[in-house]
């Protein structure tokens, strides 16, 4: 878990993000900074939950909402609806109980779901509604991803058939460019904003030497343009626009006045330094008399000289080599719309002041809020466990079930089907879980083998798909597998646990059952749980 | 089913499997998991498989100790039942 001196992402979406967790676990690698990902296909419980990855940090919250998941698996669209209705009161009161910053996305629908009108609507109608709902929020911020795909030169954005056998609705090449994105704004949460762009002109704001060709012989063609229309863009955003060039100052004044292609003009300009002298000086000068520290600057040159000198001689300056027209118009762009230096999101006073604004007291009620909203949620759901003793037909999705759950399983231990039915044949006993609540039926999601030694009933399997975690339907296991232990006559459960990097939900719960951590790389071990304390507890909350 | 097809279906699973792992020779006869394979990968095999010959296969037609002559199987075997 990421300590509050050193906060880093947590990651919430209605889709399988197992690939772009990993994209965004490699940027931020060199930052020291982690990423944690709340259970597949959760929105409403993690914000919810209070031990949730959202709640228990003060870093950046990703969620990521692709409307149509909302209504998968229904028969109409309109299905989606109680799900939304869920969701949208659940957004509005998440900045209230996290000092972490919040990012929402819509990713983009499937083409399959766009070319069905009815679905199409739905998902426009939901996209407005989460859209209104977040933008107002403070310390949360609507994150576009319309011009991803562009930006970032991806091919292809949906994978169909992963979609539909692994809830995969994206293409690798998709999560690369998200998660980068994603990261970059998230590091504008931790890095220190840039505040000054100071800019060489000859091959950077034009192409050509204005002391050779004179103020209308430079050109000023579409990239040079794009180049221009940016740090104009820059200069709305608040940031300082300065420069830095070698040459006589008249003949840059001659081609900003002349020169019908220029887009800035002298009057964007804050302050510039034109002359002889080595850049790095000059950058200091420019430091000095705007009284801004030389870590806000970023310092745009074409050439590749000047930008290893000041890297070398200031390297809390962020230097951008640019791209000459040469390398094609579009190429400087690019780069400038990729530079993180650049980045910014929107950050308000008011978002600044929340880290003081957000004090123990108001802490302490939004989580006891929390709390009561997410006992009601669970209620809402009308959450129904059924166990079922362990029969040949059910030896099949038993058998995957133990090689493919990663998270919540204790022991982690695979078997294949005729090790399954060796270990009924041998006096073992067998239970599949099967969950339904109000927005449908998961299926057989559970797993519990165990097997009777004098009074302990040893545990080697207890497992639960990840789509239901958060949902304490593991507790309820836990009291059914007591109930079926008393009636074998034994008084203690003894649970067989093997910890990995991957089953924290498992250490997580072994630790309520405990009262001690247990580590990712903590040896193997066993817990034991008296029967009585959970057959005499009274009955959950839930219906 | 002719020989050369067999040989396009061995060729396109090396291929599809060479592709999303990036490698340019894939062993025919190495575990996937071998290969540098996990669940995620194995999602993106299944996806090229289906784009290339329509092929309709779970996510556990490819498992971690699955090779690629098992899988070129698995495909010519589902390529047969719809042929039949």
């Amino acid at each position: 878990m990421s300590d509050a001196r050193n906060p880093g992402i947590a990651l919430a979406a209605t889709f399988t993000t197992d690939g772009l967790k990993d994209a965004m676990a490699r940027r931020l690698q060199e930052t020291g900074r982690e990423i944690q990902a709340a259970p597949y296909g959760q929105l409403v419980e993690p914000m919810l939950d209070p031990g949730s990855v959202l709640l228990t940090h003060a870093g950046v919250n990703v969620l990521l909402v692709r409307a149509e998941d909302l209504y998968r698996g229904a028969s109409a669209p309109s299905a989606g609806d109680r799900l939304l209705d869920e969701l949208l009161p659940v957004l509005s009161a998440a900045p209230t109980r996290s000092a972490a910053t919040w990012l929402v996305a819509l990713t983009p629908p499937s083409p399959g779901a766009l070319a069905d009108p009815v679905a199409a609507r739905w998902i426009e109608a939901a996209t407005q509604r989460i859209a209104e709902t977040v933008e107002p929020l403070p310390g949360m911020h609507l994150v576009s991803l319309d011009d991803l795909t562009d930006r970032y030169d991806v091919p292809e954005t949906h994978d169909e058939y992963a979609d539909r056998i692994a809830h995969l609705p994206y293409t690798d090449g998709y999560f690369d460019a998200l998660a980068d994105w994603l990261v970059r704004l998230a590091a504008t949460t931790w890095n220190r904003p840039r505040k000054v762009v100071v800019l060489d002109c000859d091959n950077t704001l034009w192409a050509g030497v204005c002391g050779e060709d004179g103020p209308l012989g430079v050109e000023i063609g579409p990239g040079r343009r794009k180049v221009q229309e940016f740090m104009l863009d820059q200069r709305a955003r608040g940031r300082l626009l300065c420069l830095c060039s070698r040459n006589e100052e008249a003949d840059v004044q001659a081609v900003f006045a002349e020169n019908p292609g220029m887009v800035l003009t002298m009057a964007d300009i804050t302050a510039h330094r034109i002359g002889w002298q080595p850049k790095a000086q000059y950058l200091a000068e420019l430091s000095q008399q705007l009284g801004l520290a030389l870590n806000s600057f970023v310092f745009v040159d074409d050439d590749a000289v000047e930008c290893a000198s000041v890297r070398a001689q200031l390297p809390e300056v962020a230097v951008v080599e640019l791209s000459r027209d040469t390398d094609g118009a579009d190429a400087a762009p690019r780069q400038l719309a990729r530079e993180t230096a650049f980045d910014q999101l929107t950050v308000t006073d008011e978002d600044r002041l929340r880290a003081d604004w957000y004090g123990a007291e108001p802490e302490r009620r939004a989580l006891e809020q929390s709390v009561a909203d997410y006992e009601e949620f669970l209620a809402r759901c009308a959450i129904d466990v059924t166990m079922e003793e362990l029969t040949d037909s059910a030896l099949d999705r038993a058998a995957q079930l133990t090689s493919r759950t990663t998270q919540f399983t204790l022991a982690g231990t695979a078997f294949t089907v005729p090790e399954l039915r060796r270990l009924l044949d041998g006096g073992g006993r067998g239970w599949t879980v099967r969950v339904r609540d109000v927005f449908g039926d998961y299926g057989t999601v559970g797993l519990v083998l165990a097997r009777a030694d004098a009074d302990v009933l040893d545990v080697p399997v207890f497992l639960l798909s990840c789509r239901v975690l958060n949902r304490r339907v593991e507790t309820r296991m836990l009291r059914m597998l007591s109930e079926k232990a008393h009636a074998a006559g034994c008084r203690t459960l003894r649970l067989a646990y093997r910890p990995t990097r991957r089953n924290a939900p498992a250490r997580q719960f072994l630790q309520q059952l405990s009262g001690s951590a247990v580590g990712a790389e903590d040896a193997p071990g066993t817990v034991e749980v008296r029967v009585a304390d959970w057959i005499d507890a009274p009955v959950a909350a839930a219906p | 089913m002719e020989a050369n097809e067999l040989k396009s279906v061995e060729s396109t699973v090396l291929e599809a499997l060479g592709g999303v792992l990036g490698q340019d020779v894939v062993a025919p006869d190495v575990p996937f998991a071998a290969l540098g394979g996990d669940s995620m990968r194995a999602v993106r095999v299944l996806s090229r498989l289906w784009r290339e010959l329509g092929v309709e296969l779970p996510v556990h037609a490819l498992g971690n100790d699955t090779t690629a002559a098992e899988l070129a199987a698995v495909v010519r075997a589902h390529l047969d039942g719809r042929a039949a």
